[in-house]
Formats: C-alpha cells, sequence, structure tokens
C-alpha cells in the first residue's frame, strides 16, 4: 500500500483525476470545484482554511479517524412552495460535501481546533511529528 | 448592438463560455457563484464570497447594471509570523461580476445585505407597478 502524504486529499484527488493521467498540469486545482481550501505551514501547526460559503455552522462537521481528517457539510434547498419563486440562475452547490485530508496517525481529536466564519472554515492541526533530526537527515548539503 | 437580457452576465460568461479562455482562466469560474430566484414583486441574488469582509463588497448600479467588486485583503502582518502555503486553492485579490438589471432600476431600491459569506441582493421588478395598474383594470371573473 502507498504511504499518503501529508494533506495528500485522497479523495477527491483520486476520484477526479484519471488514473492513467497522473500528471499534474500547470495550475490544476484539485478536483473538486467545492470546498476550496488554502493549507499554510507554520513552525509548529498546519492551518486549512476550507470555503463553506452559505453553510451554517451546526450543519459542519470535521473528524478525524486513521490520521484522515475529514470535513462533512450539507446545505439543504430552500423550498420553494413556501416562497414561491424561480429559480433563474444557478450556479451554488446544495446537498451534501466531503473533503477528506491525511494529516498523519499521531495528531489527536483534542489538539485540532476549528472556528467558522464568514463561509470558511479554518482548521489547525499542530505539527506532532515534527523531528529536526529527520529534515536534517533528507536534506543534502550543498557546499 | 445587442440589447443585453436581464440578468445577462456580461463579463463572466461571454469570456468563461469560450472553452480556451474558461481554460485558461480557470480559477476565476468558480469565485462568486451565483443564485438567482424571481419571486413575485422581484428578485433575489445570492452570490458566495466567503472569507470576505463585509467592508471589503460593495455593490454599484451604473447604465443598468449591477456590479459587485470584492477585494480581500492578503494577510501581511509579519513576514516571520505567515506561513508557507502548502495548498492554494481559493481566490485572493479582487473579484468583480456585473449583471444587467434594466435601466429602470433605481439604486435606492436595491437592497443587500451580507452574511455567512453570502451577498444577497433583492432588485424590485421594474415592471411591477405597471402589473398592479393592469390588475386594476383587467377583472376576470
Amino acid at each position: 500500500m502507498l504511504v499518503p502524504s501529508l494533506f495528500n486529499d485522497h479523495f477527491v484527488n483520486d476520484f477526479f483525476e484519471s488514473a492513467f493521467d497522473r500528471t499534474p498540469s500547470l495550475f490544476h486545482a484539485s478536483g473538486s470545484t467545492q470546498m476550496a481550501s488554502d493549507i499554510k505551514e507554520f513552525k509548529d501547526h498546519y492551518e486549512m482554511s476550507l470555503e463553506l460559503p452559505g453553510f451554517e455552522k451546526e450543519n459542519v462537521t470535521a473528524s478525524l479517524k486513521d490520521g484522515y481528517l475529514t470535513i462533512d457539510a450539507s446545505r439543504k434547498e430552500e423550498s420553494s412552495e413556501e416562497n414561491s419563486f424561480t429559480l433563474i440562475r444557478r450556479e451554488r452547490f446544495v446537498g451534501q460535501l466531503e473533503r477528506t485530508f491525511y494529516v498523519g496517525e499521531d495528531v489527536k481529536q483534542e489538539d485540532i481546533k476549528a472556528k467558522f466564519e464568514n463561509g470558511v472554515l479554518t482548521v489547525q492541526v499542530p505539527k506532532v511529528d515534527y523531528n529536526p533530526e529527520l529534515e536534517t537527515a533528507r536534506s543534502i548539503a550543498i557546499e | 448592438m445587442l440589447t443585453p437580457s436581464l440578468f445577462d452576465d456580461h463579463f463572466f460568461d461571454n469570456a468563461l463560455k469560450m472553452p480556451a479562455v474558461s481554460k485558461f482562466f480557470h480559477m476565476n469560474d468558480r469565485v462568486m457563484n451565483t443564485d438567482i430566484k424571481e419571486l413575485d414583486d422581484h428578485y433575489e441574488m445570492a452570490m458566495e464570497l466567503p472569507g470576505y469582509k463585509k467592508e471589503d463588497v460593495k455593490a454599484a448600479l451604473e447604465g443598468g447594471y449591477l456590479t459587485i467588486r470584492a477585494k480581500r485583503e492578503e494577510e501581511k502582518n509579519d513576514q516571520d509570523e505567515n506561513g508557507k502555503y502548502l495548498r492554494r486553492e481559493r481566490c485572493s485579490g479582487m473579484v468583480e461580476r456585473s449583471f444587467y438589471v434594466g435601466e429602470e432600476v433605481k439604486q435606492e431600491d436595491i437592497k443587500a445585505k451580507f452574511e455567512n459569506g453570502i451577498l444577497t441582493i433583492r432588485i424590485p421588478k421594474a415592471e411591477s407597478v405597471e402589473e398592479d395598474h393592469a390588475e386594476e383594470r383587467i377583472l376576470i371573473e
């Protein structure tokens, strides 16, 4: 089995990218057009920002299992019978969204912090397996 | 000149319908996703602007076109504190989208609110006044 790399987005990438064409194209946006995410690396943690515009906080869940962080969000269709409207343009997503990121098996659920504001979910994942020696071992010193 | 149809999105749609252009500006086709509803006496637009603040979003009406502009400042607090991007999918900087809403619509009649990353705009139907008159005149029993 292949070992996933950190923050590898296994669901979306594998699902949408062709198995026969593994070469990433320039500016290729990984698969889903929903839940656009930025991931930033800081000294002691990673910060993820996921776009979930129009979603309610109570309909967004984040869970950690076997080193995979899964963000689940759902938005219901507004009933058109109540207000009697016709949708003349539809670009926004309705339904359930899910995106999974590999964050490493050493991360504990209680160490992950999340907040939801302005339609953006911000998740802070601590670096637990950060090992300066390993970094040195990997890099080749050029003199 | 072609007459624009109502809620024609002159900037984005025209450019992005051309496959070559939409491929090139790949990132653009996911910003400001908009739903437009038609109700009895008004239209309601809902635009996605996640991560933007209310003060960053501006809507202006000119020549029958409603233009929504939003600008998100790049975080530049402290260079050392700023993290390194490992993945970047979200749009930053300025986004703009225009819709034709008709020349009869007045700016003061358009209502907007920004909540949860969604800009909701209410535009009255210009012909709703005329419809009221019509109702007075024609009686169907």
